[in-house]
């Protein structure tokens, strides 16, 4: 077994909406039938014994090694927690080659799985030791590592209900909301409105109480000391008992609390000194430790706070009962469960030695044996969820203290004796707010309701618009596929968005624009470019070329759009590239941004293209067909179901829906030129379709259509159209057999007295495609200049020529046929040919250069 | 006294506006004993050697209104008292605080005086009045005196407990708006500006809008750079290494020379390397710094640092901060476009971008030059004080990123004084801004109110229990009540107010002689009339003075003013001359209380109908509720407001809302009950 390409596929993808490691497996001989090795499934199992049944989901198949693979990698990652379900493996056209897909929730988890689902084949292969325990710990612990904590999970699975998209940001917990410009951040229970200044303050206890203390919210009296005997002058002054603790603390370290003596006072102040450098002396309020949440100006969660304790029963000792409590499989080491073990440390030895006992008395049956002054879960605490019980005024305390502080999501520490009546009315205070609470105690408390606080975090961050329309932090995303017409189509749907005041956000293959900058060149099609235009702050609006490369490598850099589109599939283009070899193959893959269309989206698909229009039935949304011809049966099926459609009638691009008519007419479409080049109505058709799917108003769909130019400077290589010496010069990047369809079709609409053409052939497209093209040229034109672009990716020099002579071969038009070397030289040598009123297409193939070497000759003649 | 000396008798911190200056102030008692009788010309020398131990007090323009003013003064006479003033501000310059205030004035005691200077930090104050003594001491008995070593412990507290260079810019930014400022904490640089719900904070270049999480992403060095990247940002390209092995390898992709630094913004960036064993150098003294390290493509250039302010360039300086110069009017505007989007992508609202490139007049993608690295809360001093060329207001940026144009900071104060009836009017002026709905709080002789809720029940007739108010977010609008005392021996709570009131001035009804209050014709002493402007004194030019008509002292006040007056009196005569004038005055009309508006009669109710004034129409009840009712007006409430206010208020009722008029509530948005 070979396992090569492993892939993440972290977006939606061929296989599925989940996020999944992807690899090309090829078995040898025995391998793709596992039956046929003896014993290799009976080891398998005693090796993995949870493993599932091995039953390939195209139940025909054979179960080959790289099933086994498959359902280990799975099972592997199910036994270490991680909620994943989905898993495919598909033979390719190559015998013995299989694609082996498997979901993960956490990418690293999931290749570690592969990794060692791999070891477990082989090593069930060759009858090794497998070490399964050791696997799953290594695989749950990185899991525990890198999935997100408690505190952000709940966030972002409030998030994900509401359908906001979420994109961590880092292997830590800092995660992005929403998108473009209305893209939000959180980290645990920090959000990007969390202020810097409002933590600072939060930090220092004594200017917190100074501003509780403005905001007539009851704080406990007490001041900073300077030494041992300040602390005790200080408690003499509050009155005791006291409190002594760092002024900066944090997790209840160096706290003292209810001192009655001076020696307690002292040892106190030394305790809390060795911490930190300012210490407090403050009242002691007596009563429960609370722990009120506030989030924006609401009261969303309280819980009390209980000190780790253990229960006498009469015949354990203190330390056994310890170890009873943490049997409990809600105590854990850590963060990650409700509660944390109790530790028997010094603290707790003091704390046992004050009520008179060791690690080794045996409490009485009843007796409480509190081990710790403070409550914090991370000490062993527990939490009782109090919500219910807050009275208003209360509530009303604890958020005028966040207001105060100037923090969005604040933990409000008060201590009193019951939340069923107001702090003045029992003597009770607000004794400290914490930026960045934790939320496990509300999340999951110990004891009582849990508390839906990611909900109304989110609820803060995203509130409704006025309309009570909630909120999800998307922006308009179009998804433009096909193959030809792409990006024409994409800046004509961006010029919309802009004529309706947005600020778009474009991925295509030759760049990313923002607001019509460029921002990265080269390919750009692909899901990384996708979101790093989703995560720009001044995109307002998304055109997302999506090819099939980056959908094939990766899935997609979006979780739905609004709108696909999809221009064509036509004959096809790259075929024979990553197994995809049919037209049919292309349309799986292409269809997979119709296939991610929002509930409330639509799909654009031209019903003139069969393998187009039948992409129909994948589309959760609606669906506008368009065709340039009325009667063509898809559409007009379409059209008499009442649904939405776009075709040409009478010189008009007509948008119909049931009687409901709508008429942009082509000659205010320059693009088109006054209607005759059909490619370009039927991009136009495209994007007008898509800008009515989003609700956009018609004036500016038509201002954006009117001012929309195609020249070489805005649409390089997009049917730029010059004249040169009264002939006419077309340049086009078009490379397959559609693009020359549509072009010829184009350039017959134009009078010419002779026709020339000037092609190369991209040295990756299959033998017959190269051909196709010039059999489709040999019939419109009457000179043909050859010449070999700049990479013929692994084929011999004069393969390309050669194949684009036998395409001449059959024509009866074509008088005059040239191979020159190099683009320029080819485009000189069509030059020398023209006369006033011929016309040359030049298939240029390195764009800019070759645009700007048309543009030197147009200038050189004058 | 057998010996010439100067005994503090007496000290007051004047936090707020007082009788002296708007600015806080320290008011020191001084006896200066038989000095009296020696005045500065009649010690031999001193003159010369003030002069030449404090060669700055030749700024001084005291007296003459010229330079030298003061040091002539010397050589012509003047008192000791009036020495230290001049001494101590002189002192607080050299220790780096600001230009202050001094004022020195006699009492009715022989020797003693009232001695009064800026109060920039209380702590400084002091020592340098203690200081300022020492060294006055010393030159009038010809004692040696080393100013350098007697100062050292000024500077430093001033070192360690001003406000840092950076904060003043902005405070003076501030200041220069109009916007108040309270700072939060001793030696700190936390400020407040504007006052309760309008208010704003900063921490130095941070404020109340700068994300934590943006400042935690801008400390994350490789992924602010990666975000940067995405965005289009030209940021040099790199990446986290283990190792040393590693950080050659990198080097090795990248390509020589190459930058290395810790991914947590740490001290440690070296650049230009040319060579592994550079590399391994290096790598060596940054991994010692507990985080990751990044190597990074050596940007050829210079660097730059560019300060964005609310997403708009504020300055930009080339070079180091201690050799930086100002280049911000060179800046491209693609490279200001890419240091504010680099600003928003991190998420800062305040961001100090660094930038190297060759030439910052051209575009970065045209030169190779790049953002490396995004820093919250930037230092400002190399744009307020750059080594050359132009200082940048890089204060007023960050006032004017929290405050719009035309936001002043300030929600609408309403300062109350006068020798009787304060409390009443106060209380009754609350109770029309609570009918708006407004979240008022009230510091009167009552207790202190926030909206019906009294958070305080003692005297909250004071500077501490005011200043609670303007400290507090949720207060919209806030009633202060400020009896002579607090005037004269707190200041006020509030830098200026909307609405300033005096009832009356009554001296035989009060007694402040704590204070050496003397009859208001002693120009030289304190007087009543100065004590009780002051509460004219701080009102806004767009607010309006309340004051009594009806007695001669208070309407006196009327030409101090910068705002409108808004006289009120029982007796139409009194309020004659300003209704001829077309004023506004608050007065009463066949038995009715009304607002008169040049010759307009606005008719509010039926003396009788106010519970306050009840049957026996008491004559201070009668005008404390005229008082309220003109404050109300100032304010711009609403006739049904202040009719229902002057109806309701001292009933004892579940909710007075439900007595507003049926139209004023549907003004206010408020369902009827009825």
């Amino acid at each position: 077994m070979d396992v090569s390409r492993i892939r993440a596929l972290r977006g939606p993808n061929l296989w599925s909406r989940r996020t999944a490691i992807q690899a090309i497996v090829t078995c040898p001989g025995d391998e793709t039938v596992i039956a046929n090795l003896p014993g290799f499934e009976e080891r398998l199992r005693a090796r993995f014994p949870e493993l599932g049944d091995l039953i390939p989901a195209d139940h025909l198949d054979t179960v080959s090694m790289a099933h086994a693979l498959e359902f280990a990698a799975l099972g592997l990652q199910a036994q270490a927690g991680c909620p994943v379900t989905f898993s495919r493996t598909t033979e390719t056209v190559e015998p013995g080659v299989y694609q082996v897909v498997v979901e993960y929730s956490e990418e690293d988890v999931g290749s570690l799985a592969f990794a060692r689902a791999e070891e477990l084949c082989r090593a069930a292969l060759a009858d090794a030791p497998f070490d399964l325990a050791g696997s799953l710990a290594e695989l749950r612990e990185l899991d525990e590592d890198i999935r997100l904590g408690p505190s952000t999970a709940s966030i972002v699975a409030a998030a994900q209900a509401r359908g906001i998209p979420i994109r961590r940001l880092t292997q830590g917990s800092l995660v992005q909301l929403g998108w473009g410009s209305r893209q939000k951040r959180i980290q645990a229970a920090e959000t990007s409105c969390t202020s810097v200044v409002a933590e600072a303050i939060a930090q220092d206890k004594e200017l917190t109480k100074q501003l509780l203390h403005a905001a007539g919210v009851p704080v406990p009296t007490g001041r900073p000391v300077e030494d041992e005997d300040d602390a005790w002058a200080a408690a003499r002054e509050i009155d005791l008992p006291v409190v002594v603790k760092p002024q900066d603390g944090n997790q209840g370290k160096g706290i003292s609390v209810n001192l009655t003596s001076e020696e307690q006072v002292r040892h106190a102040y030394r305790l809390a000194a060795d911490c930190r450098d300012q210490v407090m002396v403050e009242k002691y309020l007596p009563g429960h430790d609370y722990r009120l949440l506030v989030v924006g100006d609401k009261l969303i969660a309280a819980a009390r706070r209980d000190p780790p304790l253990v229960i006498g029963d009469g015949s354990h000792t203190v330390s056994e009962l310890v170890a009873i409590v943490n049997s409990d499989p809600r105590r854990s080491a850590g963060h990650a469960t409700s509660l944390t073990r109790i530790r028997l440390d010094e603290i707790a030895l003091a704390r046992l030695a004050e009520q008179g006992y060791s690690a080794d008395s045996v409490p009485a049956r009843g007796v409480r044996v509190v081990l710790r002054n403070n409550a914090n879960l991370s000490t062993g605490g527990s939490a009782t969820d109090v919500t219910d019980d807050v009275h208003p005024e209360l509530a009303a305390a604890a958020i005028a203290a966040a207001r105060t502080v100037g923090l969005d999501i604040a933990g409000i520490d008060v201590v009193c004796d019951t939340m069923l009546k107001p702090l003045e009315a029992q003597g009770g205070g607000i004794v400290e707010v914490n930026a960045v609470p934790g939320l496990r105690m509300h999340l999951d408390p110990s004891f009582g309701k849990g508390r839906p606080v990611g909900e109304a975090i989110i609820a803060m961050l995203y509130p409704d618009a006025p309309g009570g329309k909630p909120d999800n932090g998307r922006i308009p995303l179009v998804a433009v596929t096909g193959t030809n017409g792409k990006t024409t189509t994409s800046r004509l749907i961006g010029r919309i968005f802009e004529h309706n005041g947005l600020r778009v956000g474009m991925t295509s293959t030759d760049g990313i624009y923002v607001q019509n900058q460029r921002i990265d060149d080269g390919d750009c099609s692909g899901p990384r470019s996708a979101r790093n235009v989703l995560a720009h702050p001044d995109v307002d609006a998304a055109v997302l070329e999506t090819a099939r490369g980056g959908l094939l490598r990766e899935g997609l850099g979006f979780d739905m759009c609004d709108v696909a589109v999809v221009t064509n599939i036509g004959l096809g283009d790259h075929l024979g590239l990553s197994y995809i070899t049919t037209v049919h193959d292309l349309a799986v893959i292409k269809r997979v941004i119709v296939e991610n269309v929002a509930p409330a989206g639509a799909a654009v698909l031209n019903a003139a293209d069969p393998v187009v229009a039948a992409m129909a039935r994948h589309c959760p949304g609606e669906i506008i067909f368009f065709a340039l011809d009325p009667a063509h049966p898809v559409l007009a099926t379409h059209r008499a179901q009442g649904k939405r459609v776009v075709y040409v009638e009478k010189g008009d691009i007509v948008c119909g829906e049931g009687r409901k008519k709508n008429r942009i007419p082509l000659a205010h479409v320059p693009l088109t030129r006054n209607g005759t080049i059909g490619f370009q109505i039927e991009n136009a058709m495209a994007a007008v379709a898509t800008a009515w799917a989003l609700g956009y108003g018609w004036a500016s769909i038509a201002a954006a259509l009117a001012g929309f130019v195609n020249d070489a400077a805005s649409a390089p290589g997009r049917f730029n159209v010059f004249d040169y010496q009264g002939a006419t010069l077309i340049a086009d990047y078009g490379h397959n057999p559609d693009a020359m369809l549509a072009l010829v079709k184009a350039v017959d609409s134009m009078p010419a007295a002779r026709r020339a053409v000037v092609i190369s052939g991209a040295g990756d497209r299959r033998d017959e495609d190269i051909r196709q093209q010039t059999e489709i040229l040999g019939a419109a034109f009457d000179d043909v200049i050859l010449y070999e672009d700049a990479c013929q990716r692994g084929r011999a020099s004069g393969e390309v020529i050669a194949l684009l002579r036998a395409g001449l071969a059959n024509s009866r038009r074509v008088a005059h046929v040239a191979a020159i070397d190099g683009e320029f030289a080819a485009i000189d040598a069509a030059l020398q040919r023209l006369g006033k009123g011929d016309l040359c297409l030049i298939l240029i193939d390195q764009v800019e250069a070759a645009l700007a070497h048309i543009a030197r000759r147009i200038a050189e003649a004058g | 006294m057998s010996k010439k000396d100067i005994i503090f008798l007496d000290r007051f911190s004047l936090r707020g506006p007082s009788i002296w200056t708007y600015r806080p102030a320290i008011e020191v008692w001084i006896d200066i004993g038989e000095l009296e009788d020696f005045p500065s010309n009649k010690i031999p020398g001193l003159a010369e050697r003030l002069a030449a131990w404090l060669p700055g007090l030749v700024e001084h323009r005291c007296s003459y209104g010229e330079r030298g003013g003061f040091l002539r003064r010397l050589q012509e006479g003047t008192w000791a008292g009036h020495i230290l003033e001049h001494i101590v501000l002189e002192l607080m310059s050299l220790a780096g605080l600001p230009d202050g205030f001094g004022r020195t004035r006699e009492t009715s005691r022989r020797g003693v005086y009232k001695l009064v200077v800026s109060n920039f930090h209380e702590e400084c104050t002091w020592l340098a009045l203690d200081i300022g003594r020492a060294l006055l001491l010393a030159a009038i008995h010809d004692e040696a005196f080393d100013l350098a070593v007697a100062i050292a412990p000024l500077r430093d507290k001033v070192e360690r407990k001003y406000l840092g260079p950076s904060t003043v810019a902005i405070v003076q930014a501030a200041e220069e708006r109009g916007i108040p400022h309270i700072r939060l904490i001793d030696g700190g640089n936390l400020v407040q500006f504007g006052y309760g719900a309008a208010m704003h904070r900063i921490w130095t270049a941070e404020t109340d809008r700068t994300s934590a999480i943006a400042e935690g992403i801008a400390r994350n060095k490789e992924l602010s750079k990666e975000l940067l990247a995405a965005a289009g940002v030209p940021a040099p390209e790199g990446r986290a290494v283990s190792d040393a092995d590693d950080a050659c390898a990198a080097a090795e992709e990248i390509g020589y020379p190459v930058a290395l630094k810790s991914s947590n913004g740490g001290r440690g960036v070296f650049i230009d390397l040319g060579s592994a064993a550079e590399v391994r150098k290096a790598y060596a003294s940054a991994s010692e710094e507990d985080s990751g390290v990044l190597v990074e493509r050596s940007i050829p250039g210079s660097e730059h640092r560019l300060l964005i302010v609310g997403g708009k360039l504020a300055a930009a300086s080339r070079g180091n901060v201690i050799a930086a110069c100002d280049c911000t009017d060179a800046v491209h505007p693609a490279n200001a476009a890419s240091a504010a989007l680099a600003a928003r992508v991190v998420g800062l609202d305040i961001a100090g971008i660094d930038l190297v490139c060759r030439d910052i007049g051209l575009p970065l993608a045209e030169q190779d030059g790049a953002v490396v690295a995004v820093n919250a809360g930037p230092g400002l001093l190399m744009h307020l004080k750059p080594g050359s060329g132009q200082p940048r207001p890089v204060g007023r940026a960050i006032v004017d990123h929290l405050f719009a144009a035309g936001e002043t900071g300030r929600i609408p104060v309403v300062g109350v004084s006068g020798s009787r009836g304060k409390t009443a009017v106060a209380r009754l002026v609350g109770h029309f801004l609570y009918l708006v709905g407004q979240r008022v709080g009230l510091a009167c002789s009552d207790g202190l109110f926030l909206e019906r809720r009294q958070m305080h029940k003692g005297d909250a007739a004071n500077w501490a229990d005011g200043r609670r108010l303007l400290l507090n977010r949720g207060v919209d609008a806030a009633v202060i009540e400020n009896g002579g005392k607090v005037i004269l021996g707190e200041g006020l709570a509030y830098e200026r107010c909307q609405v300033g009131i005096v009832t009356n001035v009554l001296p035989a009804l009060e007694d402040l002689s704590r204070w050496d209050i003397q009859p208001n014709d002693s120009e030289l002493y304190t007087t009543w009339r100065s004590t009780y402007r002051t509460q004219v004194d701080v009102v806004l030019k767009s607010g309006a003075a309340v004051l009594n008509a009806a007695d001669p002292l208070t309407a006196d006040f009327a030409e101090l003013c910068d705002g409108e007056v808004i006289l009120f009196a029982a007796d139409s005569a009194a309020l004659a001359d300003w209704r001829a004038a077309g004023r506004r005055c608050v007065g009463v009309s066949a038995g009715r209380i009304c607002l008169f508006n040049g010759g307009n009669e606005i008719r509010l109710c039926r003396l009788g109908d106010a519970p306050t004034i009840g049957k026996s129409k008491k004559a201070e009840d009668v005008a404390n509720v005229l008082a309220a009712a003109a404050a109300g007006w100032a304010l711009g409430l609403s006739e049904d407001i202040l009719v229902t206010g002057i109806r309701t208020h001292g009933l004892d009722l579940a909710d007075p809302f439900t007595l507003l008029p049926r139209r004023a509530r549907k003004a206010a948005g408020v369902a009827s009950r009825f």
